[in-house]
């Protein structure tokens, strides 16, 4: 049968690969489903979402975009390092990426504590809540992330990965760009626009 | 478990480094739009130069312009999935609730 063919034309690195896209895809309807809430909310409560978001901070929220656009740059060069073979430069970026990772959440977390100590919480009005459910799935996701490259870079130590082997470092980097992604959106509509 | 070696991938630094750069640009220059009072245009401005981040994200760091026609089905049906779940949400959300 024709398809069947086709099937087997089809590499076994480029169907794991193909794997970690769909997860994407439903990652991407997932937050999706966020944003919709997002629209409901700002079209139904458009006074509320326009003075509640100058609560946020701009500036902390513009750190934290360039320190996720900065560990994105680094986790591409990480797989950019292997594809050529180069373990050193492979672990050096793999490091930088959990590092700016764990930045990332230690200003998210100086966020979060700073709008509880002003009596802010999920319950406080409709944008808090939108505010604190995609942040914070968006954190946790930052976190898995962190916790996914750290078990690349101990695997990058024993030497599990060369230039003909790194379907797992390309498919946890495809992952950590997709977090950015997400970021991308979430910074101009909840801090810049809401 | 193991990738081809045919090297279609292989991507020079600059483009990795140029790629970061205007990221950072375009996250700058969206700050700064947002400033500016456009009434109803700072929506779209700023929704706009997202998709232009996440395009160069996509493309360079993702590897996506070397990737064939199976990937970028998924990618094209995700996004075209998207829409309709947001627009037919929000016009069913303001159908009940605002008019």
């Amino acid at each position: 049968m024709e398809h069947v063919a086709g099937v087997e034309e089809f590499p076994r690195f480029e169907t794991s690969k193909m794997g970690v896209w769909i997860f994407l895809f439903s990652e991407i309807l997932l937050f999706g489903g966020l944003f919709a809430t997002y629209a409901v909310f700002r079209a139904l409560h458009f006074q509320e979402f326009n003075h509640d978001h100058q609560e946020l901070n701009v500036t902390l929220g513009a750190i934290n975009t360039v320190v996720l656009l900065w560990s994105s740059f680094h986790v591409a060069l990480a797989v950019a390092a292997i594809q050529r073979g180069k373990d050193r430069a492979l672990k050096l970026h793999l490091a930088m990426t959990i590092l700016l990772g764990c930045v990332f959440l230690v200003n998210k977390g100086i966020e979060y504590s700073a709008k509880f100590s002003h009596g802010i919480y999920p319950w406080t009005s409709n944008f808090f809540s939108i505010y604190f459910v995609i942040t914070g799935l968006h954190g946790l996701h930052v976190l898995c992330g962190v916790v996914a490259l750290s078990i690349i870079l101990y695997m990058a130590f024993q030497g599990r990965f060369s230039s003909t082997n790194y379907t797992r470092v390309e498919g946890t980097a495809l992952y950590w760009h997709l977090v950015d992604i997400i970021w991308i959106y979430v910074f101009p509509l909840l801090y810049l626009v809401a | 478990m193991g990738h081809s070696g045919s090297g279609h991938s292989l991507q020079a630094y600059w483009i990795y480094v140029a790629v970061f750069v205007a990221l950072v640009a375009f996250t700058v220059l969206t700050v700064v739009v947002a400033g500016i009072d456009l009434g109803g245009v700072n929506l779209p401005a700023a929704l706009m130069i997202a998709t232009l981040k996440a395009s160069l994200v996509g493309l360079f760091f993702m590897h996506l312009r070397f990737e064939g026609r199976w990937i970028w089905g998924f990618a094209a049906f995700s996004i075209f999935l998207l829409f309709p779940l947001i627009a037919i949400t929000l016009t069913d959300a303001l159908h009940k609730f605002a008019w």
